[in-house]
């Protein structure tokens, strides 16, 4: 009885303590937004109003959390590994690009078909873009940290190409963007009404299968024993090389898939930067879940409300753009802070990993 | 256009690239040596550049805003520090939100301080006369056409070196990167090595920054940097954490992109993105090429504990 007394007492206290990072956060942005001379009452307004107000706001939040939750799985595969790849922003470019590629050259295909070749080639797209520094890293011992992002910016200027040469819309106009998505590759909407397509879906789907992949199958115990102890891993016979490379290769392949999303559910072309900033975030949704599936969706959740509601602050009340990084770059240090704070370091977000040092 | 105004020309502007690049790589040595990685130098960059004009605007003195940008990135430097070293979270983290969030608030105070127009006439730095040695054809432009900031950022390197590698204090920032445990044993207090060097990293990286904005282009627009805090952090890899190593590497990277520009003007035919992807895929091979050749402090990313005594 005492332990269970014990146990309730923890989950009590974890309960309340998991909700004050969010009340920081609100309380910065308060300040900053009456320091620079916008109402905060009102934003306040406008952010609840952005988010719950409508069904738009509504599906909007879940149109988001699909896409997060693929780069936010995506990117924990390879924190896992004990690999820090900051590459999801590049990924996704990629896997985007490709699928756009792969969909407007089969116009006649049924949906279902267009998207599965689609949804392969972004995969591909994206497992590329993971795979090399995996390579790299296993065969050189180059930091997978630089290399993630240097192809992050090559990511950048290769969608830049495309759309503004080879793959540019052929309609007069001379806008740098890819042709339209025609309409059968489409991501079925599921919310008649909005925008909300199966990418949300998918992301749950995701969900579930990071479970079963990382604790359930003998690559994901394989991943994780890499990811806890390299040595001891490769010891017991564990090929650390072969799991690095599989698991930057499989991390970069979902996030390639989340592009996709954008890419066919929501955008219906390639433009320049259609993923604002979602491989980021996808890197702080994925730690700050703790490496969870279920903590990943609950800070999927929260990521996707965040920047709905701060995009309609910024939207209604002619605040800058910019104003979204401000708030991720806070959430994610106040979380750190607060986490570790709270509790025992807990080693997965301390988790610096050995190979990053070697 | 001849060949030696055309080597005068790409040698000057490779050192005016390398500039930022050195002086972020010579901050990043600072945290590197004190066993921290820091990711967020594109951040303190970016900073430091946005705040260097801010202070010039508003003084109408460029020393000043260097010193201003330089302050503001000191600032970001004690923000890692505190995340990474008193609280313990994971570094390569910490530095990604400095970066969005430095991101985020120069775009954001670019537009509530000026509006849609930034200032156009930001007092800059003006290159130094040297006299008969800047009009010396070939190596005048390569060596004499620069602002005092290039000058320094040398200098510092040298400086930096024997601090390092000569006196007491850079042993003891060594030794914290190496093997924390020995320094705490020895009386001195870890996270105050591991703090300052944050500090002097965020100066240096901030420093970078002002040179970007006030020594080149006289004018702040968003995301300035554009990912240059990220090839200092590979300038300081490939540099081997050494002030005078990086010196080459930041040259290296500097050529990669001034020879970029030289191509884009020329206009050959090759796709612009290309030669833009050039620098980021060039900082990729050269870090391969090292096979292995590098080590880096051996406490690099690693939270000490002190409690634990890890």
């Amino acid at each position: 009885v005492a332990i269970i007394q014990r146990i309730r007492a923890y989950t009590r206290k974890q309960d309340l303590s998991s909700l004050r990072p969010v009340f920081l956060v609100l309380g910065v942005l308060i300040i900053g937004l009456y320091v620079s001379g916008y109402s905060p009452t009102h934003a306040a307004k406008v952010f609840v109003q952005g988010v719950f107000g409508s069904r738009t706001g509504i599906s909007d939040s879940l149109l988001k959390l699909g896409t997060l939750l693929t780069a936010g799985l995506g990117t924990a595969i390879a924190f896992k590994t004990g690999l820090t790849s900051l590459g999801a922003e590049g990924q996704i470019l990629v896997g985007g690009l490709f699928a756009a590629v792969v969909a407007v050259n089969l116009p006649n295909l049924p949906t279902i078909l267009v998207i599965v070749l689609s949804a392969a080639a972004a995969f591909l797209a994206g497992a590329l873009w993971g795979a090399v520094p995996g390579l790299l890293k296993a065969k050189l011992g180059v930091s997978e940290v630089i290399n993630t992002i240097m192809l992050n910016y090559v990511g950048i200027y290769v969608v830049n190409f495309a759309i503004s040469g080879p793959f540019k819309d052929p309609a007069p106009g001379g806008f740098p963007q890819s042709p339209p998505i025609p309409k059968n590759a489409w991501l079925p909407i599921i919310w008649p009404g909005t925008r909300l397509h199966i990418g949300l879906i998918i992301g749950l789907f995701l969900v579930f299968a990071y479970y079963i992949i990382i604790w359930r199958l003998p690559l994901g115990f394989r991943m994780r024993a890499t990811g806890a102890n390299p040595d001891a891993a490769r010891y017991a016979g564990i090929k650390t090389e072969r799991a690095t490379v599989l698991s930057m290769a499989l991390s970069g392949g979902i996030c390639g898939m989340a592009g996709m999303l954008e890419v066919l559910g929501l955008h219906h072309r390639v433009i320049g930067s259609f993923s604002s900033g979602y491989g980021y975030d996808a890197v702080a949704v994925s730690l700050l879940g703790r490496l969870a599936p279920l903590g990943i969706l609950a800070s999927g959740s929260f990521f996707s409300v965040l920047r709905v509601g701060v995009n309609s602050i910024q939207r209604v009340m002619q605040v800058p753009t910019a104003l979204v990084y401000v708030v991720q770059g806070l959430v994610i240090l106040i979380v750190l802070i607060d986490e570790l704070r709270q509790h025992q370091p807990a080693h997965l977000l301390t988790a610096q990993k050995r190979g990053v040092a070697q | 256009m001849t060949l030696i105004s055309m080597l005068a020309e790409l040698g000057g502007s490779t050192i005016r690239m390398s500039t930022s690049l050195l002086l972020g790589a010579l901050g990043g040595v600072f945290t590197a040596r004190a066993g921290l990685i820091n990711v967020g130098l594109e951040g303190m960059m970016l900073s430091g550049a946005f705040f260097a004009v801010c202070g010039s605007v508003a003084t109408g003195s460029a020393l000043l805003g260097i010193l201003i940008g330089a302050l503001a990135g000191l600032l970001l430097g004690l923000i890692l520090a505190y995340v990474s070293v008193t609280v313990g979270a994971n570094q390569v983290v910490t530095g990604t939100a400095i970066n969005l969030f430095s991101l985020g608030i120069t775009g954001y105070l670019q537009f509530v301080l000026y509006g849609r127009n930034p200032p156009s006439s930001v007092p800059g730095l003006q290159p130094i006369d040297f006299g008969l040695l800047s009009k010396w054809p070939l190596v005048g432009e390569i060596l004499f056409s620069h602002n005092a900031l290039v000058y320094v950022a040398i200098a510092l390197s040298f400086g930096l070196w024997y601090f390092f590698f000569k006196t007491d204090y850079g042993l003891v920032i060594r030794a914290t990167g190496e093997h924390p445990l020995s320094v705490e044993t020895a009386g001195i207090s870890v996270a105050k090595v591991r703090y300052l060097s944050c500090a002097a990293a965020g100066a240096l990286a901030g420093l970078g920054g002002a040179y970007l904005s006030l020594g080149q282009v006289a004018v702040f627009m968003e995301n300035l940097t554009a990912g240059r805090g990220y090839i200092a952090l590979a300038a300081l890899t490939l540099g081997k954490w050494n002030p005078l190593g990086v010196i080459g590497s930041s040259m290296l990277f500097g050529a990669a992109e001034a020879v970029q520009m030289r191509l884009q003007l020329l206009g050959l035919g090759v796709p612009v993105e290309f030669l833009q992807a050039f620098p980021y895929l060039a900082a990729m091979a050269a870090l391969s090429g090292l096979v292995g050749k590098t080590t880096p402090p051996a406490a690099v990313g690693k939270p000490f504990l002190k409690e634990r005594g890890e």
